[in-house]
């Protein structure tokens, strides 16, 4: 059996637990011993973290080789007639691959295969350019992301690598992006007719293609790999306002995304590292698109945008204003009911069907009401088309984001969320000084301002020590 | 059999997931061997549907105007326009016109013998003589003819021919009309 990793922090509280539980007579020496040859020595520690070191070192080589490869594509030597070029880039596709094959079945070889197969993935995308490009092929250019992403998709899910993931993962980034923010129509020959009538190109396989290989990271125990597919999902669904034509004012949407994302975290079980991504991701959403619906100016110039797109439509654009609030409701009461639809599932014994919904409303109080807020906002700007109301309420959210943190903080016993909610907090109050009083106190004004944050944030930090020796002591 | 007992020998319940994952891990050379030949396919696709349009279709010539961008991925290339690339004034404004709606474009020969330009402009399949297939975009129309990848810094020699009226290019076009850039000539 493989020795289980361990680094040295870890190791080195092991030994102190391993010493306390001989000292009690938990445990005698023989057994302590069996105990730690579960576990890497430290020499094989340091070899492992060390071969990951030169593996990534090589995977950056590799992109970069590979990114030579894209550059000498580009030149487009005209001396060489257009069969050479095809000879050439069949052939040294395929040996590529071969020799990931024979690395990898022949030679037991398996993180060279890795990096060969990486590199034939990357030689594959260099082809489809130079195909388009020796056949001047005037095609809607994010096909030649969305055929590439399929050519990987196989590769990632049958190698046990992250690199291959973080390609598949890059490449259908690009190809969302391009393929929502070009606004070309050409692109609906991926259902295999012409587009629904009326339905705008969104990029809608996305999930399809994102779906096995999230799948793969729960099933392989990879929380980064499923943080990265996390990313690459709320990518594609903060995209969504561009598709369906709500640019004047898509914060709101955005926002209610990372509150949901929050609230998708808890259908993990307690203390999943699964959980993570999706808290980090809906923080950074929601709480960083609260910060310019704090700024009145900004509310303004984008309800005065909204407008003019509202009334240069025809008689049925009426009704364009009330399509967000009813699809953030409408995302909000699939993803609210499938948590909790998870949550009831788990606690099979338990018959009151209260007591989870309460201890879930009252761990995520914050991203419930964040989406509400966000509801009830958009439906605001559709009827009122007033500022200063939303201004108000985005101010008070991201005090409340930050209250919230610093209780997750300090009831689960974790430093980052406290972190987090001492530093949002500091950013609202940087963020309202200048903007409300930054023209009266001048600079003296500002260097007290920062002599505050500072002296909050030494504050903050020796009431963390404190409560950190105090936990210890007990 | 107690609970415990019980919970010992019954078999875990495996999920869709588990069985995929498993399934693809059990036939993980059968997986990457499908996934080259997946790329060769597409590939070959590629190049065989482009080559075989440009084998089967009948050449034309027609007038091109045009500017030098560069793309990132397939580096320089000339940007075309044609004189039937802008919608005729008559279609402007009306509202059953809609972007990505299919156009045809007949080809009428000019009087030099060699050039060849539009005639009428229909939403319908012309049912005699060459015609050409394209899309509306915003009061212009696309045939997928409008790039020519050309070496890095080659494109002037382009530029200044078509500022002289004197760049043609040679298109290939099959019977439904789908157009294919063969290449770019300098001179009358």
């Amino acid at each position: 059996m493989d020795k289980r990793p361990l680094s040295q922090r870890q190791r080195f509280w092991l030994l102190g637990e391993i010493k306390v539980w001989k000292d009690q007579g938990l445990v005698g020496v023989e057994q302590a011993e069996e105990i730690l040859s579960l576990y890497e020595m430290p020499n094989e520690s340091a070899a492992r973290q060390q071969s990951w070191a030169i593996f990534a070192l090589r995977a950056i080589a590799v992109l970069f080789v590979g990114l030579a490869v894209f550059l000498v594509i580009g030149y487009n030597w005209e001396e060489l007639p257009k069969e050479i070029k095809l000879m050439i880039l069949f052939g040294t596709l395929l040996s590529v691959q071969v020799a990931a094959f024979y690395l990898r079945y022949r030679r037991n070889a398996r993180l060279a295969s890795e990096l060969t197969f990486f590199f034939g993935c990357l030689l594959y995308g260099a082809s489809i350019w130079l195909i388009a490009q020796i056949f001047h092929l005037n095609a809607h250019y994010p096909d030649g992301f969305w055929i590439w992403a399929l050519g990987v998709l196989p590769f990632a899910l049958a190698l046990d690598t992250l690199l291959l993931h973080a390609l598949l993962i890059a490449i259908l980034a690009i190809w969302v992006g391009t393929e929502i923010l070009d606004t070309s129509p050409f692109a609906r020959w991926f259902f295999g007719f012409r587009g629904w009538p009326g339905l705008p190109n969104g990029a809608y396989t996305l999930p399809l293609l994102a779906a096995p290989g999230l799948l793969w990271s729960y099933r392989k125990g990879a929380p980064f790999t499923v943080g990265l597919y996390v990313a690459l999902l709320a990518w594609w669904i903060v995209l969504q306002p561009h598709v369906w034509d709500w640019e004047g004012n898509p914060a709101l949407f955005i926002a209610s995304v990372g509150g949901l994302l929050m609230v998708l975290a808890e259908v993990h079980p307690s203390g999943s590292p699964f959980a993570i991504p999706y808290r980090f991701w809906g923080v950074l959403l929601a709480l960083g698109t609260l910060i310019p619906l704090s700024f009145y100016d900004v509310n303004e110039s984008m309800l005065r945008n909204d407008r003019l797109d509202w009334l240069s439509g025809g008689p049925t654009s009426v009704l364009v204003p009330f399509l967000q609030p009813l699809a953030i409701l409408a995302v909000s009461v699939l993803v609210v009911g499938s948590t909790l639809f998870v949550i009831l599932r788990r606690k099979e014994g338990d018959l009151r069907l209260t007591r989870p919904i309460r201890a879930f409303v009252s761990r995520q109080w914050l991203p419930l009401g964040l989406v509400l807020l966000m509801t009830l906002l958009s439906l605001w700007v559709a009827l009122v088309r007033e500022p200063l109301l939303l201004t108000i309420l985005a101010n008070i959210a991201m005090l409340a984001s930050a209250f919230w943190l610093i209780t997750v903080g300090l009831r689960e016993e974790r430093g980052r969320p406290f972190a987090a909610g001492v530093l949002y907090f500091l950013l609202w109050a940087v963020l309202r000084y200048f903007d409300l009083f930054g023209s009266f106190g001048g600079m003296l004004g500002g260097a007290f301002m920062f002599f505050l944050c500072g002296a909050t944030l030494f504050v903050v930090s020796l009431y963390w020590r404190q409560r950190k020796q105090r936990r210890i002591a007990l | 059999m107690t609970d415990a007992q019980a919970l010992q020998t019954r078999p875990v319940p495996r999920s869709f997931a588990d069985r995929l994952v498993t399934a693809v891990k059990g036939w993980e050379k059968g997986v990457l061997l499908a996934g080259i030949g997946f790329q060769l396919v597409v590939l070959l696709g590629m190049t065989s549907w482009r080559a075989l349009a440009l084998e089967r279709g009948n050449v034309y010539y027609v007038r091109v105007q045009p500017v030098d961008p560069r793309d990132l991925f397939r580096g320089d290339y000339v940007i075309l326009s044609y004189a039937f690339s802008r919608l005729p004034t008559e279609f402007w404004g009306n509202p059953q016109i809609q972007n990505g709606q299919t156009i045809y474009v007949e080809l009428v020969p000019e009087g030099d013998g060699k050039h060849w330009r539009a005639g009428n402009y229909s939403f319908v399949p012309p049912r005699n003589g060459p015609f050409l297939r394209g899309r509306i975009a915003h009061n212009r129309i696309e045939y997928g003819i409008e790039s020519f990848f050309v070496q890095e810094g080659k494109g002037r020699r382009y530029e200044e021919a078509a500022r002289r009226g004197q760049l043609t290019a040679e298109i290939s076009v099959t019977p439904d009309g789908q157009a294919f850039l063969r290449d770019l000539h300098v001179g009358r």
